[in-house]
């Protein structure tokens, strides 16, 4: 599990080494392709020059497009995210990469946690010039949590069906809003707009035990988060 | 317009977080009990030894299994209080289904309505994930012993599997010096375990000496447990001490023991 990340890494990477390998036989070991040599390499070789405008334009569609930073939120005391926004209109999708950190507290060591979160924000509501409110923004979380005391599924010593749930990973949804602050272009230094946002989630796990008692109230398997989000382009 | 407009949205926003402080959650598994809600065993085992001191008779209930059974925890809770006659009671584990900190808050929400002193006892879920952390900073050591009166009250943790057997469960150095400790004021002994001998999560391998170690302590009468969620009598030693087990809060069974110097009497309870 812990090999998991570096596996999908090397996953990713394999295609485009091995197509790089194959078409820079004739390049000699150029490390960089600067746009003038760019240019020149698209007279010399149109079948090349497409491989790698092709190349760049993947990798280049895999630039996260925003930074999250929050607190709370089932997924550690603060964690940060790099995401991509995308889809019609207002970029109403949004899909993040959040690492967590979660101190020890009464437990024996400071943990850390990986989550991928979708989200789904419709609206766009103009507030004033450069402030707009998201009155809606809802999705999913799957979080998983690093640490020998935590399976995905029950060790093999037990019997079968002994343990039929994973201590490790939650499957979460959430609901919540934002607001979102445009910055002009003339302020503008690193992000084109900051969003405050605040969420409340719940996991399957509590989904069930408030399912089966009328004596829990909602709000005790909520689970609020709120956080900054940079869009960065 | 522009100013008013930022700052009533920020005291909004400020007010709205202060309101819901109660639902941040770092994690799931995340271990945070608040200071007042720490070392409930010996805070309770205090009251017990207090309120039972020179009693001639002694009764007190036994829960157990109570995972994710809340409304039906809540109803035992209220039927071991209207029964007046009850001097202490004794969880003897699994009070969270899948270990998660705020399982045991609810829980301890559950008990805390009890009108006489509780302990818990560790069960096999409460030791999932860092439920083990939660149940110590909660509850307090695996084993601890109790002189209520003329009766001697040992918890164990008997949950061997969940520790792989690498660990001394159950602790025969704790019960080897809690014997010795024993003061000459004791006339009974129970012994309280969540998983009994023969149970998957018991250490099989150590069944005979543990029951012979228990045979050390003073008039031992009987041991109390969980885990099976079915409930009855056993006797799963080679000595002839019964085992009573309590079935699952799903059932809304308890049991009510009464003690005096010369005998016992056992109450199964189903609401």
């Amino acid at each position: 599990m812990k090999s998991l990340p570096r596996i999908l890494l090397t996953l990713l990477m394999l295609p485009s080494a091995l197509t790089m390998q194959a078409e820079t036989g004739s390049l000699q070991n150029d490390d960089i392709v600067t746009e003038s040599r760019y240019d020149s390499l698209k007279l010399q070789s149109s079948r090349y020059s497409q491989m790698l405008h092709r190349y760049q334009r993947f990798w280049h569609g895999l630039i996260p497009s925003q930074i999250k930073v929050q607190y709370a939120g089932s997924i550690g005391l603060c964690s940060v995210a790099a995401g991509w926004h995308y889809g019609p209109q207002h970029r109403i999708w949004e899909t993040d990469l959040f690492f967590g950190y979660l101190p020890k507290y009464n437990s024996r060591t400071a943990r850390t946690t990986l989550t991928a979160k979708q989200s789904y924000v419709p609206f766009r509501v103009r507030l004033d010039d450069d402030l707009d409110i998201e009155p809606l923004a809802c999705g999913l979380f799957l979080s998983t949590i690093f640490g020998e005391e935590f399976w995905g599924s029950q060790p093999s010593k037990y019997p079968k069906k002994y343990y039929g749930f994973s201590t490790k990973i939650r499957a979460n949804m959430f609901i919540g809003q934002r607001l979102r602050f445009g910055i002009p272009s003339s302020l503008r230094k690193r992000h084109n707009a900051i969003s405050f946002y605040y969420e409340f989630s719940t996991n399957e796990l509590y989904l069930i035990s408030y399912i089966s008692n009328s004596s829990l109230p909602l709000k005790d398997i909520l689970s609020l988060n709120c956080g900054l989000k940079f869009e960065l382009f | 317009m522009k100013r008013p407009l930022y700052l009533l949205l920020l005291i909004i926003g400020t007010g709205w977080l202060y309101v819901a402080c109660d639902l941040i959650e770092y994690h799931p598994y995340d271990t945070r009990i608040s200071k007042a809600h720490r070392g409930i065993n010996a805070e309770m085992a205090a009251k017990i030894e207090a309120l039972s001191a020179g009693c001639d008779t002694l009764c007190f209930a036994q829960i157990t299994d109570t995972q994710r059974w809340f409304d039906e925890t809540e109803a035992m809770v209220d039927a071991i209080n209207r029964r007046g006659d009850i001097q202490f009671v004794i969880h003897t584990g699994d009070q969270t289904d899948f270990g998660l900190t705020r399982e045991y808050e609810w829980q301890r929400r559950v008990l805390k309505n009890l009108k006489v002193p509780y302990v818990c006892i560790i069960g096999n879920h409460d030791c999932l994930g860092t439920g083990e952390d939660v149940f110590h900073t909660m509850y307090g050591d695996d084993n601890i012993s109790i002189n209520a009166g003329f009766l001697h009250l040992v918890c164990l943790n008997t949950n061997a599997f969940e520790y792989d057997y690498s660990r001394n469960v159950p602790d025969f150095d704790f019960i080897k010096h809690d014997i010795a400790s024993t003061p000459d004021s004791i006339s009974r002994t129970v012994v309280a375990m969540h998983a009994m001998p023969g149970s998957e999560q018991f250490n099989n391998n150590v069944t005979d000496y543990f029951s012979y170690m228990l045979g050390q302590y003073p008039g031992l009468s009987f041991c109390i447990c969980g885990h099976d969620h079915h409930g009855g009598i056993f006797y799963p030693t080679n000595d002839s001490i019964p085992y009573y087990e309590c079935s699952a809060a799903k059932q809304k069974n308890f049991l009510v023991f009464t003690l005096t110097r010369e005998g016992y009497t056992y109450e199964s309870i189903e609401l």
